[in-house]
């Protein structure tokens, strides 16, 4: 045995917080790249519905009074509608998208028939045009879908979060509260990102847990279903199902076709007469052309609850369900303040202004967690800690002026270009693509960092500017503020820009100190390696 | 003695005795970080699975509730779970133990429902 091994001490176990403190690291590090993405498109998404009407720029359409009348509204298309459809939906106008729209499923591909009218004139509207995605994508990035089993890994991330807000909490227990009268100015910058991170965590800590463990019931909650499948209901789907949603029975195909489809209005004035205060925000119709269609009609009531009628649209007006307030299930009255809680969707704007501040802390901890990750390791493993550094500056940060790019695409490509909205997302996976791999071949620096923030918020601030050029829709016209959230984003998006540049071009002496820091960085990469 | 001697322990050229060399400490770690946090994370879910699976077993009450209740304790449960992995003294010991112990919970819970059926 060599002398080195019998000079060896045994293990001594540390303690609690040494431990804890290797564990924080290490969670954190497994996971921080896909958990800063969750937290910047969250963030966004905290605004989906108000981006919806922005993210189509070329149909600006002034609200109008509620839809009572359909027919005349779908006459245009509703012939389109093949007898083999297995369903229809369509959407109606509301005040953040006011565009009634109709979807079926395409009988030779897995893509929708979108039509789209313009409820006021009754104006057929090109579907290419209210074909972006932008808020919904950024949505399902939120919980990875667009990765294979995404859902599953935002779930144990999510998990990942609960321990790391634990063992946060255990490692900055005696310094909760003096480490707040620190003061801002820090020797080196790996102090003054542990300073940023303990005091961005300790100020969020409540968000760490509604987030941990809301977001793994969201990404991990469909496991636990065929557990309960078992122990409660003894194998039965469809009891468990009635137990979650209620009573949902899929429409019975009655195999028989009919010729055409009924007048859809007076479905609408019998679900009026029973509801007169009723707002239908949307219809979904089951076998459209089979005899035994099934129409829900879903309104809201005066008292901004969630009601429904069904009819069978080819067989009688009398409609075979209704109910002006829904009842829901004991399951979800349980499980729905956990998704209220998670969207912030109480309260109105305040709470979505606090939930927004939070997000983007929350993106400011992770950053912060990294760097110190990245110096922590940097003499011990150095090609680990310039690989995290290469691969959270590509694909974290590089996300953000993705974004930017995302924006642009939705403002330039030409109407004329099949499926639109499909073209900018692969314009936006592309660029998120190219910037990763460029970072994690070429290095990073501060400096890259610095402009890879000013590309995100330039080319944001950007966006009205094309709006104004482009669609002749300025933030001081009245068709800027027909959906009052665009007019309101526009001007947010310039004020912001205006801002950080403002500030940016203030403190151009730090730029000095930036230089000399990536200087160091690079020292220390180079030494290390 | 020059930097080199010394370090290598050896008896320099003036003849004086080296340093005593210190032993060693072996640095505590969780070994293979990257294996053990996949590990630790699904053995905490097949661990608050089978717990939970053991209380829905015993637990009696409408059915839809016991399902809002185990779905929405489920991922706290394994949260806590994974935590209590992660700061253990010996943490791949500790997952062997929890996935002993899940194994047994969950042959429990399912000796219940079989005689409850």
């Amino acid at each position: 045995m060599p002398d080195s091994d019998k000079m060896t001490e045994p293990v001594k176990i540390p303690k609690l917080h040494a431990r804890w403190y290797e564990a924080h690291s290490i969670a954190g590090v497994f996971g921080l790249i896909p958990l800063f993405v969750i937290m910047v498109t969250g963030t966004i998404t905290f605004y989906q519905h108000e981006l919806i009407a922005w993210h189509i720029p070329a149909a600006r359409v002034e609200a109008g009074e509620p839809v009572v009348k359909l027919d005349r509204l779908t006459a245009d298309f509703i012939h389109e509608l093949p007898k083999e459809a297995k369903s229809l939906f369509i959407e109606f106008p509301n005040k953040y998208f006011p565009i009634l729209t109709a979807k079926w499923p395409s009988q030779d591909s897995d893509r929708e028939i979108v039509r789209a009218v313009n409820p006021r004139t009754g104006e057929a509207i090109d579907s290419n045009t209210v074909s972006s995605e932008l808020a919904h994508h950024l949505y399902l990035w939120h919980f990875l879908f667009p990765l294979p089993q995404g859902i599953i890994l935002a779930g144990l991330l999510s998990l990942a979060w609960i321990a790391l807000t634990v063992s946060g909490i255990y490692i900055h227990r005696k310094k909760l509260i003096s480490q707040f009268t620190q003061g801002w100015k820090h020797a080196s910058d790996r102090a003054w990102q542990s300073w940023l991170h303990s005091i961005i965590g300790t100020l969020t800590l409540p968000f760490h847990l509604i987030y941990g463990i809301t977001g793994a019931l969201y990404g991990l909650g469909t496991l636990a279903l065929p557990l309960v499948l078992f122990i409660t209901f003894g194998g039965d789907q469809k009891t468990m199902m009635e137990n979650l949603t209620g009573n949902e029975e899929p429409a019975e195909v009655a195999g028989t076709t009919v010729e055409r489809l009924p007048q859809l209005d007076p479905f609408l004035e019998r679900t009026f007469a029973q509801a007169p205060d009723a707002e239908i925000y949307n219809i979904f119709i089951e076998n459209p052309y089979d005899e035994g269609a099934l129409m829900h009609i879903h309104f809201t009531n005066s008292e901004g609850d969630d009601g429904e009628a069904k009819f069978e649209i080819n067989r009688s007006l009398e409609p075979i369900f209704f109910e002006n307030t829904l009842s829901l299930t004991p399951a979800v009255k349980i499980l729905m303040p956990a998704f209220i809680l998670h969207f912030g969707a109480f309260g109105g704007i305040p709470v979505k202004i606090v939930y927004t501040v939070m997000g983007i802390t929350l993106c400011l901890l992770t950053y912060a967690g990294t760097r110190l990750w990245i110096y922590r390791k940097q003499r011990q493993s150095p090609r680990w800690s310039l690989v995290l550094d290469r691969l959270f500056d590509g694909f974290g940060l590089g996300l953000l002026p993705a974004i930017g790019v995302y924006a642009w695409a939705n403002r330039l490509l030409p109407y004329n270009v099949a499926d639109r909205g499909h073209v900018e997302i692969l314009i936006f996976h592309w660029f998120w693509i190219v910037i990763g791999l460029g970072v994690l071949i070429a290095g990073t620096g501060p400096g890259l960092r610095r402009w890879m923030m000013h590309l995100f918020v330039g080319m944001l601030a950007i966006v009205p500017i094309f709006d104004g050029f482009l669609y002749d829709a300025w933030p001081w016209q009245a068709n800027s503020w027909y959906v009052p959230s665009v007019g309101i984003i526009n001007i947010m998006l310039l004020a912001f820009g205006g801002l950080w540049f403002g500030i940016c071009l203030m403190r151009r002496p730090s730029a000095e100190r930036s230089k000399t820091l990536e200087a160091a960085e690079n020292k220390t990469a180079l030494d290390a390696v | 003695m020059d930097s080199l001697t010394a370090k290598s322990g050896m008896h320099s050229a003036s003849g004086k005795s080296p340093r005593k060399q210190k032993p060693r400490k072996k640095k505590w770690g969780i070994r293979w970080p990257w294996l053990f946090i996949p590990a630790a994370l699904l053995v905490s879910i097949i661990a608050a699975m089978n717990l939970l699976l053991l209380i829905g077993s015993v637990a009696s009450g409408h059915p839809s509730v016991i399902m809002g209740i185990v779905v929405i304790i489920f991922p706290a449960l394994a949260g806590v779970i994974f935590n209590y992995s992660l700061g253990h003294k010996t943490p791949w010991r500790s997952l062997l133990k929890l996935l002993l112990s899940s194994i047994v919970l969950g042959i429990i819970a399912w000796a219940v429902n079989t005689y409850k059926s």
